[in-house]
């Protein structure tokens, strides 16, 4: 049973309605991130740089609810001459994105309790994500908050009575916003580890 | 589980250690060049043809310049030929009697060293070019006239700028600029040849409205 939370990949918060009596799991993560769409335009390189923690809560054998944070960091160097305004700026230009997903996440969870179990989940929630391009002296950046959906597919492998270790891939993606309007993307490849928090003291 | 807690802020400790918010560091000192340059995009610059380059590299001592540490004169002729290279290979041809023949434009190449500072124009030209005897119009009173909004920057070094300027379309008081390049980095203590003719090039290079044909 207790197996079955550890499927909970990234660290989590509960808040499940019935939390009067269950087991809580937190997880941490480290991946790597390939950027797609608007986020590869602007930083094409593969990321690194990506931790993430999830709190969850068992509501049934099958089912996790929890929270989930995770701090994406992608960058690039490059000579783009870019035009802003009718001004042409060419330099050596350091680019970064820092994007920070905070979902509530849900995961279901197949095979047996107890041996290795698949399972799907979708995040919902909002992506701070922090832009910044550095060229010479010149510093520009910008924060935007997106709505962003995260599904995901992973595996949990039980190494003991309390802890596992899971794997996921997770598509990441934040909807437009700021000026002019950007969308971020990526998938993310995770490893991690899952282990009981405690009962329903939480 | 006391043993279990134990390793988890540790293991956090050391993951946040190996990242970074803003990872990459600059290698070389060319990495901090910039070249920035702004055009006015109603000018058809096919249909000029003469310019005159003045003969002079201005050091403009806008407030709280540094150009005395920063600045020197070793450089000036490499400068002025490198940029009438560049112009001359957009087409221009130059005017042989420009007290006689206004030219079509004027390129005016200044530079300053300014510390903790925010500049980029702004300044009065005529102080420092008023003395060229072909302006054909203009005078003390008139200011820039620039294509773009002003680009206020924090120069942290010295700076070269190219001015391209219309004499023949001098409004009241305002002098056009339809070109401006600036070069930050490639003067000062950590300028070299390369990095000059280099940033001169790029100038001209992201510029390919300039040409006359």
């Amino acid at each position: 049973m207790k197996t079955r939370a550890l499927l909970a990949i990234p660290l989590a918060l509960l808040l499940s309605s019935g939390a009067q009596a269950q087991q809580w799991y937190g997880a941490i993560s480290y991946g790597m991130s390939t950027p797609v769409s608007d986020t590869k335009d602007f930083t094409r390189g593969t990321s690194w740089r990506n931790f993430g923690v999830d709190l969850v809560a068992i509501v049934n054998p099958n089912t996790t609810v929890g929270v989930s944070f995770a701090w994406n960091v992608f960058n690039e160097v490059t000579e783009t001459v870019s035009s802003i305004d009718g001004i042409e700026i060419a330099g050596t230009q350091f680019r970064y994105i820092n994007s920070l997903p905070m979902l509530v996440t849900v995961r279901e969870y197949f095979g047996t309790p107890g041996g290795a179990r698949p399972f799907i989940g979708v995040g919902v929630g909002p992506h701070l994500v922090k832009q910044r391009v550095d060229v010479g002296l010149w510093t520009v950046s910008e924060n935007t908050w997106h709505f962003g959906v995260a599904p995901e597919v992973g595996v949990v492998m039980p190494v003991g009575p309390t802890v596992s270790w899971f794997a996921d891939v997770k598509y990441n993606y934040a909807a437009s916003a700021g000026d002019p309007g950007r969308t971020h993307s990526y998938f993310t490849f995770n490893i991690g580890f899952a282990w009981e928090v405690g009962g329903n003291s939480f | 589980m006391e043993k279990r807690w134990s390793i988890l802020p540790a293991l956090a400790g050391a993951l946040l250690t190996v990242s970074s918010c803003y990872p990459g560091d600059v290698t070389n000192i060319q990495q901090l060049d910039v070249v920035v340059t702004a055009h006015d995009e109603t000018v058809d610059f096919t249909s000029l043809s003469t310019y005159v380059l003045l003969d002079s590299v201005v050091h403009v001592d806008i407030e709280d310049n540094n150009n005395d540490d920063l600045l020197d004169r070793a450089n000036d002729a490499l400068i002025l030929s490198q940029i009438r290279s560049n112009i001359e290979a957009m087409g221009y041809v130059e005017e042989a009697d420009p007290a006689n023949n206004t030219p079509d434009v004027m390129f005016l190449v200044g530079a300053w060293a300014v510390t903790n500072t925010n500049a980029y124009i702004g300044y009065p030209w005529w102080d420092w070019w008023g003395w060229y005897p072909g302006w054909g119009c203009c005078g003390p009173g008139y200011g820039w006239g620039y294509p773009s909004a002003p680009v206020v920057v924090r120069y942290d070094t010295a700076t070269l700028v190219i001015t391209m300027v219309d004499p023949n379309r001098a409004a009241v008081d305002e002098i056009p600029v339809v070109w401006v390049a600036g070069m930050n980095g490639v003067l000062g203590s950590g300028g070299t040849t390369i990095r000059i003719t280099d940033g001169i090039d790029q100038a001209f290079d992201q510029s390919p409205y300039l040409r006359t044909n």
